[in-house]
């Protein structure tokens, strides 16, 4: 099997059972990555039939999982999957996933493990330790209690340390490489809804909650190390075609954007360098963009910090210089306190994607703690709110939380949707005109569906925020096109479109990218966002490509045809990587397999058309650009649109249309060949990708759409 | 960070010679300093390699996609302890050491081979190179080459592996997205100490403010 090891982990921590799951009993099917997540879960879990596991029942599972893709030179191409029942999704938990960056799943596949499952609960703390063939179930009495990189730091000390040496493993091969390892933080020890995984300083499984889940088993941590190889089918091919990729996406000379500095995806340059103490880019295996800058805000703890976590609390921060220095909020400046922040919710261990909206640190300040100042000291004693925006404030603050020390820490130990309910404060999901918490379950505001309607329809019809910025990068890529090369590109889309559909005969099209107000709700731009899910999961989330990298790379800055390779470049690196001989269209529909699996596990967990609505606010009040809370403007406001005769990304002033939104739906369950009255796939929608027997669970249930 | 011994280096053979004239065309004018007479061994000389990778960790950001290359082109598979180039990391520390073969000048690896698999290979660029055939696998080269770190690799197969610059194309150099590697012809950089290989490739990269654009110019780039 090239591109594979062979084998799967599966680690019992109740009955301390170890074994192996042969990974080709899924990876035809499945792909890879989400894909086999899924499949092992529905196979272990949720095909038991109902009622299904709680998130912390011993019986649920985390899957590490990688792609065929991962641990080959590819890149942007090695995020581990992390899947299994979440804590997060509101009201009831649901079977989801989340994702991480760095090395891991190259790692793991060199040690011969394609991924880990881990199930049942371990009576005392304890760590996976895998070193080659060799796996050890071992005491983690002693890490408990510590931030994910403090307990990194420590196994490496009992295990391999890291540092440019070469070292011997017990079996007598040789590495100079450090131990991968994917650690819970305090967080989710605690059970924190919002509980991350963190891998180095800052690669964090961070949506989703999976570090609590982990928690509950008594796991601290999975750490690998290996010194085999990954095998390809054809290297020289996939050679010639990395390389290619890469030539297409980054070029150093000519940097593509933002992305590509020695700082690191960061803007770089001595002053900044100096100001913000970043030292140097910081990435994932084989990848030329590295998003994250590696920072001296906190030595020897690692930093490798991205746009979320620094985004967040540089809004407290910029707060913070307000007030010291007495300036107009437009001229206050960031400090490292914004750096430190972020690093502040990797230690700690919470999902950074709830501390980078307005419904964060922001509302806690500007609405809650201003406007109510007396129920702000009763909920939080011992929190100084005049301290706000500096390094001790957030340590106090988030201490508050992983730890329940006061009724508002209880409450968002309990993640931000059911905290509100616990504080009373749900109204703010009717009254609240600015970005709170725009789906019904509660996943974080990312981009704003006002603006970005695909973004709120790929969220609202799914378990969590689809957090894919595609077809965004896609939408972005022809904005930055001008003129000539802006119209060509447009019908080059409408081509490709024709030519890559999805196996149910949705595509993308120029209209169904558009999102003029006129345009939301039209079939077009539905079967747009149903080809988007089919894409995502296939290629995004199985083989899988980051997509911060910008993939799929439908256009490049750097052709002259303006051609970026997607999706042949891929598929045929896929193809060269596995030995396989697949087209596009095989791709895509085990993406569709995969998205229709999904969506059968969470129709058991419990999901219906009916509730798949947004939040009041997004229905009654306008998003514009002043729109605010205290001084600062709503993140991922601005829609792609067409303004006079070109495409181009600006500040729509609307609220969404209700009735619009139902038909969308409407649309959105007839292109799968689901059942358009509850959202239930029907048995002839599961046959045709090949799961039929999905439908007999459904049925049994009493959930099989008709 | 430098992964040199100096234990090891001062045990090699140096006989005060001139070569290594500086060359004229040399296409990277930027490395020119770096280039200047080196002390040589007289008796038993090898021909001096034409081609050098020159480094700077400072630019490296960790990616290992030099490594993951190097094994494909060498290896036919990704293997992380059979590649070429070895880059080393504490995620914690954010320092990053790359380790890359010399090429040296008077090769303690080539000349300690009991028989000569470990040579001087003509028809690439006069690279120091193994011959496998002939490689007994008893690991003395490994034992002398002074880069404890960038040594060379030890196979199951009990071979040895050492840099073969990639028949001319070096992978590394070629994939690095950074440029932290690049492959210099030319005559051979300052051999004591690792001055000569370890560079400063960031200065070269200035962000101009007033076009938010990353100022690179273009030639400067091997
Ligand atoms: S390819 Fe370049 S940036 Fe990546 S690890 Fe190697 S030297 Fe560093
Ligand atoms: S293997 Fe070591 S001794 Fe031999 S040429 Fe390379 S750096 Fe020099
Ligand atoms: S030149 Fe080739 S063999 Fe030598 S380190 Fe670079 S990739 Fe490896």
């Amino acid at each position: 099997m090239y591109g594979w090891a062979g084998k799967i982990l599966y680690v019992n921590l109740t009955s301390k059972e170890i074994s192996t799951i042969p990974t080709e009993k899924y990876a035809d099917q499945y792909i890879g990555g989400f894909g086999i997540g899924a499949a092992i879960y529905w196979d272990l879990v949720a095909s038991r039939g109902n009622p299904q596991p709680g998130a912390f029942d011993p019986s649920n599972i985390v899957s590490v999982m990688a792609g065929p893709l991962c641990g080959a030179g590819v890149p942007g191409a090695s995020r581990g999957d992390v899947s299994g029942r979440s804590p997060q999704p509101y009201p009831f938990e649901m079977f989801s996933r989340s994702s991480f960056g760095g090395h891991f799943t190259a790692m793991l596949k060199m040690a011969g493990w394609d991924g880990v499952v881990v199930q049942g609960r371990s009576e005392k703390p304890v760590y996976i330790y895998i070193e080659n063939s060799r796996v050890e179930i071992r005491d983690a009495e002693h890490l408990w209690g510590l931030f994910g990189q403090d307990a990194q730091l420590e196994i490496y000390k009992e295990t391999v340390p890291a540092g440019p040496s070469w070292k011997r493993l017990r079996d007598g091969t040789e590495t100079t490489q450090p131990i991968a390892i994917l650690a819970a933080g305090p967080a989710g020890e605690n059970l924190c809804r919002e509980g991350n995984l963190i891998h180095e300083g800052g690669h964090a499984a961070g949506q989703m909650g999976f570090g609590a889940v982990l928690g509950s088993k008594n796991c601290k941590a999975i750490g690998v190390i290996g010194t085999g190889s990954v095998k390809v089918a054809d290297p020289k091919k996939l050679l010639e075609l990395v390389h290619q990729r890469q030539q297409l996406w980054f070029r150093m000379e000519k940097p593509n954007g933002s992305i590509g500095s020695p700082y690191g995806g960061q803007p770089g340059g001595k002053e900044w360098e100096a100001a913000n103490k970043v030292r140097q880019g910081s990435g994932c295996h084989a990848c030329p963009r590295v998003c994250k800058g590696a920072f001296d805000t906190l030595p020897g703890q690692g930093s490798q910090m991205v746009c979320m976590g620094s985004y967040g609390y540089a809004k407290a921060d910029l707060e913070r210089d307000k007030r010291e220095r007495g300036v107009a909020f437009k001229d206050a400046r960031v400090s490292d306190a914004m750096y430190y922040g972020a690093q502040a919710l990797n230690r700690y261990g919470l999902n950074s994607a709830y501390w980078a909206k307005d419904l964060d640190y922001n509302w806690i300040y500007n609405t809650f703690y201003m406007e109510e100042p007396e129920e702000f000291a009763r909920v939080a004693p011992g929190l100084d709110m005049t301290t706000y925006g500096t390094k001790d404030w957030i340590d106090t603050f988030l201490d508050m939380i992983v730890h329940r020390k006061n009724p508002l820490g209880k409450a968002l130990a309990e993640g931000w949707r059911r905290g509100l309910d616990i504080l009373g404060k749900a109204d703010v999901l009717e009254r609240n005109w600015r970005a709170a918490l725009p789906w019904w379950h509660g996943a974080p505001h990312h981009r704003d569906p006002r603006a970005q309607y695909h973004w709120g329809i790929q969220t609202l019809l799914w378990n969590r925020d689809h957090d894919k910025h595609n077809p965004e990068s896609l939408q972005g890529m022809i904005v930055s096109f001008k003129d000539a090369k802006q119209k060509r590109a447009m019908e080059l889309i409408d081509q490709l479109g024709q030519k890559y559909p999805s196996t149910n005969g949705t595509t993308v099209s120029m209209k169904g990218l558009t999102a003029n107000d006129e345009n939301l709700y039209t079939k077009e731009l539905t079967s747009t966002c149903v080809y988007h899910r089919h894409l995502n999961q296939a290629f995004l989330e199985c083989l899988p490509l980051c997509c911060t990298l910008g993939n799929p790379m439908w256009f490049s800055p750097y052709t002259e045809d303006q051609l970026g390779g997607f999706p042949d470049l891929e598929v045929q690196i896929y193809n060269a990587v596995t030995g396989r001989n697949e087209t596009f269209a095989d791709l895509i529909h085990k993406g569709r397999r995969v998205a229709y699996l999904t969506r059968a596990i969470n129709v058991l967990d419990g999901v219906h058309r009916d509730l798949e609505v947004f939040s009041p606010y997004q229905y009654d009040t306008r998003l514009s650009k002043d729109v605010k809370v205290g001084d600062h403007q709503v993140m991922g406001g601005t829609a792609f649109m067409m303004v006079d005769g070109k495409f181009v990304r600006t500040w729509p002033n609307r609220s969404i249309d209700r009735a619009g939104t139902e038909q969308v739906k409407t649309w959105y369950f007839e292109m799968e060949g689901w059942d358009s009255e509850t959202g239930w796939p029907t048995r002839r929608s599961l046959e045709a990708v090949g799961i039929g027997d999905v439908a007999d669970v459904l049925k049994q249930a009493g959930k099989l759409g008709g | 960070m430098s992964d040199l011994e100096e234990k090891k280096i001062s045990r090699r053979r140096f006989i005060k010679g001139a070569s290594g004239a500086v060359a004229g065309a040399m296409g990277v004018t930027f490395v020119g300093h770096l280039f200047g007479l080196n002390e040589r061994v007289f008796a038993f000389s090898l021909p001096d390699s034409e081609g050098y990778l020159l480094v700077d960790d400072s630019l490296c950001q960790n990616c290992k996609k030099c490594m993951a290359v190097c094994s494909l082109y060498n290896e036919g598979e990704v293997n992380f302890s059979l590649s070429r180039i070895q880059i080393a990391d504490n995620p914690f520390y954010i320092d990053q050491t790359i380790g890359q073969c010399r090429q040296c000048v008077d090769a303690p690896c080539v000349e300690i081979c009991p028989t000569k698999a470990n040579h001087v290979d003509p028809k690439v660029l006069n690279r120091r190179t193994i011959d496998k055939e002939k490689c007994l696998g008893c690991r003395l080269c490994q034992e002398a080459c002074p880069f404890e770190f960038a040594r060379l690799q030890y196979g199951k197969d009990q071979k040895m592996r050492k840099c073969t610059l990639c028949d001319g194309e070096p992978q590394c150099a070629k994939n690095c997205p950074t440029t932290a590697i690049r492959f210099i012809k030319g005559p051979a950089p300052y051999q004591r100490g690792d001055s000569g290989y370890r560079v400063d490739f960031r200065s070269d990269f200035k962000y101009d403010w007033a076009r938010q654009k990353w100022d690179i110019p273009g030639e400067k780039l091997a």
